[in-house]
């Protein structure tokens, strides 16, 4: 799968995209069908969205990037706000010349997407809200916890509860994998963004088509997920069986599925 | 004309952890960066000169290391002489800087020795170079190789075990007053006699600790450092040097900072007299007391009384590693860049509890590699600016 850097205020940015490689200075080609911009979660990066990329490549021209301070992409901070990573998103998009497309954002990213699709409605063609929420809770012992991870006095551990009862042990290693790509203070800082943001009264004002996807053992996501399609106008909402919180990574094959059936019935 | 006075270090940082797992070497080298920065009011697009070495990055190293940061330095300097590689650097980067080769320099270290569970003492001493051919097959280790500079010390000059633990008793009370460092708790000269043989006559608490961590300096012109955040630590002098080729050639007891040392001296001006303390590369104990003996702060064979009845403590006549040095506040495994930090930190006076009064002139110097066998050094004497 092609990847490029893109450099984005002073940050290089990790994108991955479908179709041919090209020129370091040249956008890829992303004229077939819709452009799909994947965000992933708070801690994850795009190398969990290979697979949906895939499926989505053969009729539209999907494209996902690594947050600042995620994986490959450079900074060591996450730019501490829901909004002022959105900004660095619309940013590149700008950078690649996209000047419509459609957002798909699992958890945190769900939050950049809808936090975009209310900052900059003209980008944003269609919303695809993945496990995520216009409000999520972190509680205080989740967050110190994960500040002494940052400060290597206690141990990062892996969240079994993510994952459906069915994953397979490729599933949590690739899972595993993944998310030590990026630093727990990264993690950290996503946390407290996450915490400040609510969307929650600006739902109404949402203004795109919007998909909302959830994983049918996702505890974590489930009230907020409903509550997204219920107040954000004209939505639809899919769950995916035997799926918990990591819906690009457990099913690849069932999100793209919903991704290309929703895809199909934007208006022209 | 010389450079001494010319270059200062505007920007130092340490690495508060000493525990990093989930950090690799060059995120922990990038966070120092920003801190070292910070610190002196510079950003990362100011640095034209970029200086690294590390436990594993290879001979290409700093070129991925350039690539990781975004940078683009027009003078590059990946120099590895271990441990003391960044006290050489400070002194590359001046004589980069003083030849208009670039302006800002950055040096960096990081490291996760701890973490991964490198065995860094125990693992074989000599290396992979020519000379470890005639050494490595009777299975010398690092620690066995400094182990043997103590003894031929004891047998030449009746240095006790009781003398030497003395310095680690030292360092330890000062990491009590250093709350970043990772061993705190107060020991005494029997815990150190009382603690395991290493390598005789070595006890375990003669014996440096591993922690993860790493640091940045950054080096510019005194010119340029006057406009800093904070105020700057001038370079004095420095000098580097290579000794024992092969084990104990020519003599155990005459180290590389015999040599570097008085370089250092000569292209300062300064007498012993003049330094108010110092950082030395405490490895083991016995690389202390050698040390101050090669540097002509003692003659041969006096470092044992020196560095007795408090002389090296904070608030004797020449305080030494008053962060606690390697033996307790961090050592994963080059230590050479926290000796110019703490150094530089002393003169400027930030240095809260452990601070040492009044200091004007420090030295630090870096031993490299395995006293005994093949090892380098390299002394700077720094002034407050």
């Amino acid at each position: 799968m092609p990847e490029k850097y893109v450099q984005v205020d002073g940050i290089a940015t990790f994108v991955r995209h479908v179709g041919p490689t090209t020129l370091p200075e040249a956008p890829p080609d992303l004229s077939r069908g819709e452009t799909v911009v994947c965000m992933h979660g708070a801690g994850g990066n795009s190398g969990l969205f290979t697979d949906v990329l895939e499926r989505l490549g053969k009729a539209h021209s999907p494209l996902a990037f690594d947050f600042p301070g995620h994986a490959r992409s450079g900074s060591l901070d996450n730019l501490g706000s829901i909004s002022r990573i959105g900004a660095h998103a619309r940013a590149l998009l700008g950078k690649l010349g996209v000047q419509r497309c459609v957002l798909l954002g699992g958890s945190m990213g769900g939050m950049v997407a809808l936090e975009t699709a209310l900052a900059a409605p003209r980008l944003v063609r269609a919303l695809v809200l993945v496990a995520s929420g216009a409000r999520l809770a972190v509680s205080d012992e989740v967050l110190e916890k994960q500040r002494l991870i940052t400060e290597g006095k206690a141990r990062r551990e892996f969240n079994r509860a993510d994952y459906p009862a069915s994953a397979t042990p490729e599933m949590l290693r690739r899972g595993f994998m993944e998310d030590l790509k990026t630093d727990p203070r990264v993690a950290y800082q996503n946390m407290l963004a996450v915490r400040a943001f609510d969307r929650e009264s600006d739902l109404a004002r949402v203004a795109c088509p919007t998909l909302v996807v959830v994983g049918e053992e996702d505890t974590e996501t489930r009230a907020s997920s409903e509550l997204l399609a219920t107040r954000i106008p004209g939505a639809r909402k899919v769950v995916i069986p035997e799926c918990g919180h990591r819906v690009a990574l457990v099913a690849p094959e069932a999100l793209a599925e919903a991704v290309l059936e929703f895809l199909a019935s934007l208006p022209r | 004309m010389s450079l001494s006075g010319q270059i200062a270090i505007a920007g130092v940082y340490e690495h508060p952890t000493r525990w990093a797992p989930d950090k690799t070497e060059f995120q922990i080298m990038a966070e120092c960066a920003r801190g070292a920065l910070e610190d002196c009011g510079l950003e990362l697009r100011d640095v034209d000169g970029l200086f690294a070495a590390s436990m594993s990055m290879g001979a290409m190293g700093v070129v991925s290391l350039a690539e990781y940061l975004d940078v683009k330095p027009r003078h590059l300097d990946g120099t590895n002489i271990g441990g003391s590689s960044f006290v050489a650097h400070v002194s590359h980067a001046a004589a980069a800087i003083h030849a208009g080769l670039c302006e800002v320099a950055l040096i960096l270290y990081g490291s996760t020795a701890a973490s991964n569970a490198m065995a860094i003492g125990t693992g074989l001493g000599g290396g992979r170079d020519a000379g470890a051919s005639f050494v490595s097959p009777y299975g010398l280790t690092t620690v066995g190789s400094y182990a043997l500079v103590a003894q031929r010390h004891m047998h030449a000059y009746g240095t006790t075990s009781a003398q030497l633990a003395e310095i680690a008793v030292t360092m330890r009370r000062h990491a009590g007053l250093n709350p970043n460092a990772k061993m705190r708790k107060p020991i005494t000269v029997d815990d150190v006699l009382e603690s395991r043989i290493i390598s005789r006559p070595l006890h375990l608490l003669d014996c440096c600790i591993i922690s993860d961590g790493g640091g940045a300096v950054v080096v510019t012109s005194a010119e340029r450092a006057r406009d800093a955040r904070k105020r700057p630590v001038l370079l004095l002098g420095c000098g580097e040097s290579v000794c024992h080729q092969e084990v104990g050639a020519p003599d155990l007891l005459s180290i590389a900072a015999k040599q570097s040392g008085a370089q250092a001296f000569r292209m300062a001006g300064v007498s012993h007299d003049d330094v108010d303390l110092c950082a030395i590369y405490d490895s083991f104990t016995i690389t202390v007391l050698v040390t101050l003996e090669n540097l002509g702060f003692c003659k041969p064979g006096e470092g044992g009384a020196f560095v007795s009845g408090g002389r090296i403590g904070l608030g004797g006549a020449l305080p030494l590693n008053p962060d606690g040095g390697g033996l307790s506040s961090n050592h994963p495994g080059m230590r050479g860049i926290f000796l110019v930090i703490e150094a530089a930190k002393q003169l400027r006076g930030e240095c809260g509890e452990r601070q040492v009064a009044n200091a004007g002139i420090a030295l630090a110097h870096g031993t490299g590699g395995t006293l005994g066998v093949a090892h380098s050094g390299a002394t700077l004497i720094l002034a407050r600016g």
